[in-house]
C-alpha cells in the first residue's frame, strides 16, 4: 500500500511536470514567433530572422533536453522501483525458505537438549541451550524481515473491535519468563479498532527492544481512556539517546550494533495504518505512547 | 498412545520429528507426499494428522479438507513455515485443531498431543449419544444432529467447547477458562475467536423445536448451556 501510494504520487507529479513544460514550451514558441513582428522596433534590421531562428533553436533544444531528462529520470525511477520490489519479494521468499531448515536445526537442538537432560550431561545442556537461544534470535530477525516485506507490499489489514485490556494481558503472559511487566488499566473492557496481528507485532517488538536495550528487564504498561482514543503508555528503564524525530525511520539505529532498525519502523507504520498515533514522551526512562481509535459502538 | 500421520517433505525435519514422537510412545507414520499420505489413510485410522502446507504434489490445506470430509475424527494440526494470518485463518476454518508455525518448539507439539490424548479420554467417558429435546450430540463422532434430523460435523474445537459447556450445563463457564482449557496456556486466541465458535453451536441449538436448550451469553463472564428439564 505504502509503495503503491508513493508510486501514484510520483507518476502524478511527473504528469504535472510534463504538462507544465509543454505549456511553457508552447508559450516560448509563441513569444519567439511574435518577436519577429516586433523586431523592427528593437532595431535589429537584417539580423532579425537570424536572431529569431537562433532563439527558436536554442529554446527548442533546451525544452527538448529538459523533456528527455525528465523522461529518463522517470524511467530510472520505475526501474529502481521494480528492482526494490523484486528484492523485497526475494527476501520474503528466501526468509520463508530458510524457516524449514531452521525448524529442523531447532528441533534437533531440542531433541539433543532433552537427551542431555536425561543423561545429566551439563556441558551438552549448556551448548544446546545456546543453540536453541540463537535459533530464537534468528527466527525473530527473519520474522521482522517478513513483516516488513508484507507491510511494504500492502498486506491485508483487518480492523475490528478488540478488547485492548484482554489482548495486552494475553501478550504479557507470553513474556512472563523473560520480563517483569506491571500492567495497569482503569477498566477491564476498553475496546479499540485495531488489527489483532498488528497489535501482536507491535508489542513483540516493544518487548524485544526492552530486552535488548534496557538495563533492567522491567516494563510498566498503563492504559488510559480519552474521549475518542485509548492511549497505551509503555515505559521501561532504557535511555533513548537518539533523535526522537527520526524514530520510525527504516534502519535508524543510535550508534548501536544491537538491533536491526526495523522494529520501531514497523510499530510506527502499523500504528499509522490503524489510524493511531505514536509519540515518545520521555527519553529517560524510555516512555512511548500509542493512541488507538476507540470503537465507536463501544465509545 | 496416538497414531499420528506426519506429512512433511523436508527429510531431516521429518526424520527427527517422527523418531522423537515414536520415542515418546506414539506411533508416527512419516510420509513425504500427499499421494503417500492418501494411501496410508486408506490403510489405517489416525488419531492425529500433522500436515505441512507447501508440498511437492499439492497443498496441505486441500488435503486437510479431504481428511475432514472422510475421517472427521482425525485431529488436524498444520505445521507450516507460512505465518501470514490469511493462511492461518484458512487452516483453522478447515477445522484444524491448531496451526503451528515453523520453527516451532518441541514443547508446542508435545503439549498439543497431550491435550488431544486428554480430550479423547474425557470423550470416552461420555455416552455414545446424548439427546436433548430434538437435538442429539455424538461427541465421539465429532457430530451433532439438529432439530430437522440433519447431521452436522463439528471441528475439534467446536466439539471441545460444546463438551465443556455440557459438562458444566446450567452453569456459567468463564470465557478465559474455555481459552485456557481448550487452547492451552501457551496459546492466546482472541475472545472473538471463542465467540465465532459459539455462533455455530448457537445456530444448532436454535433448530430445536422443543426449545429445550440454548447457549446464553453471560456479560463479562462467558457462556452458559441452559437445558430445560
Amino acid at each position: 500500500m505504502f509503495i503503491k501510494n508513493k508510486t501514484k504520487l510520483i507518476i502524478s507529479l511527473n504528469i504535472v511536470w510534463v504538462v507544465l513544460m509543454m505549456l511553457l514550451g508552447s508559450w516560448w514558441i509563441y513569444l519567439i514567433m511574435s518577436f519577429g513582428k516586433h523586431a523592427s522596433t528593437l532595431g535589429l534590421g537584417r539580423d532579425t530572422d537570424r536572431v529569431v531562428n537562433m532563439l527558436l533553436w536554442e529554446g527548442s533544444t533546451f525544452f527538448g533536453l529538459m523533456f528527455l531528462l525528465s523522461a529518463s529520470l522517470f524511467i530510472l525511477y520505475l526501474r529502481d522501483l521494480k528492482k526494490s520490489q523484486a528484492m523485497q519479494a526475494f527476501f520474503a521468499s528466501l526468509t520463508h525458505e530458510l524457516k524449514t531448515p531452521l525448524a529442523s536445526i531447532k528441533l534437533q537442538g531440542e531433541v539433543i537438549h532433552e537427551s542431555a537432560e536425561d543423561s545429566g550431561n551439563q556441558k551438552l545442556i549448556k551448548l544446546t541451550e545456546r543453540l536453541i537461544e540463537d535459533t530464537g534470535v534468528l527466527e525473530s530477525q527473519m520474522d521482522k524481515l517478513l513483516q516488513l516485506s508484507r507491510l511494504e507490499r500492502g498486506g491485508g489489514f483487518n480492523l475490528m473491535s478488540i478488547n485492548l485490556v484482554h489482548k495486552i494481558k494475553q501478550l504479557i503472559k507470553r513474556e512472563k519468563n523473560f520480563l517483569t511487566i506491571n500492567f495497569n488499566s482503569e477498566s477491564d473492557e476498553l475496546i479499540v479498532q485495531a488489527d489483532e496481528h498488528a497489535l501482536e507485532i507491535i508489542f513483540k517488538n516493544l518487548f524485544e527492544n526492552t530486552k535488548i536495550h534496557a538495563p533492567q528487564k522491567q516494563v510498566d504498561i498503563s492504559i488510559v481512556s480519552k474521549t475518542d482514543t485509548i492511549t497505551i503508555r509503555y515505559s521501561d528503564q532504557g535511555h533513548f539517546k537518539g533523535d526522537t524525530n527520526r524514530l520510525g525511520e527504516l534502519f535508524y539505529k543510535i550508534n548501536s550494533k544491537k538491533g536491526s532498525g526495523i522494529g520501531l519502523y514497523l510499530i510506527h507504520k502499523l500504528i499509522q495504518k490503524m489510524n493511531g498515533d505514536i509519540a515518545i514522551t520521555s527519553t529517560s526512562p524510555f516512555t512511548l505512547e500509542l493512541s488507538l481509535k476507540k470503537d465507536s459502538t463501544h465509545a | 498412545m496416538l497414531r499420528i500421520l506426519l506429512l512433511e517433505d523436508e527429510i531431516n525435519l521429518g526424520t527427527t520429528l517422527s523418531e522423537y514422537l515414536n520415542s515418546k510412545g506414539h506411533q508416527c507414520h512419516w510420509v513425504q507426499t500427499i499421494q503417500e499420505a492418501e494411501r496410508e489413510l486408506q490403510k489405517d485410522f489416525f488419531h492425529v494428522a500433522l500436515l505441512d502446507i507447501g508440498l511437492p504434489d499439492g497443498s496441505g490445506l486441500d488435503f486437510g479438507k479431504k481428511i475432514r470430509k472422510h475421517s472427521p475424527q482425525t485431529v488436524l494440526l498444520f505445521l507450516s513455515a507460512l505465518n501470514d494470518p490469511e493462511t492461518k485463518v484458512q487452516g483453522l476454518e478447515i477445522g484444524a485443531e491448531d496451526y503451528i508455525t515453523k520453527p516451532f518448539a518441541l514443547k508446542e507439539i508435545t503439549l498439543r498431543l497431550e491435550r488431544i490424548l486428554k480430550n479423547r479420554e474425557i470423550t470416552a467417558t461420555l455416552p455414545e449419544e446424548i439427546q436433548i429435546g430434538g437435538l442429539k450430540i455424538r461427541f465421539r463422532q465429532f457430530e451433532v444432529v439438529d432439530g430437522n434430523g440433519e447431521n452436522i460435523a463439528l471441528s475439534q474445537k467446536e466439539c471441545a467447547i460444546l463438551e465443556m459447556l455440557y459438562q458444566n450445563k446450567n452453569e456459567a463457564v468463564n470465557r478465559d477458562d474455555i481459552i485456557e482449557k481448550i487452547w492451552g496456556e501457551d496459546k492466546y486466541p482472541s475472545q472473538r475467536t471463542v465467540d465465532n465458535y459459539i455462533v455455530k453451536l448457537r445456530k444448532w441449538c436454535e433448530t430445536d423445536q422443543q426449545k429445550k436448550v440454548e447457549i446464553q451469553s453471560i456479560r463479562s463472564i462467558g457462556y452458559k448451556l441452559h437445558i430445560i428439564n
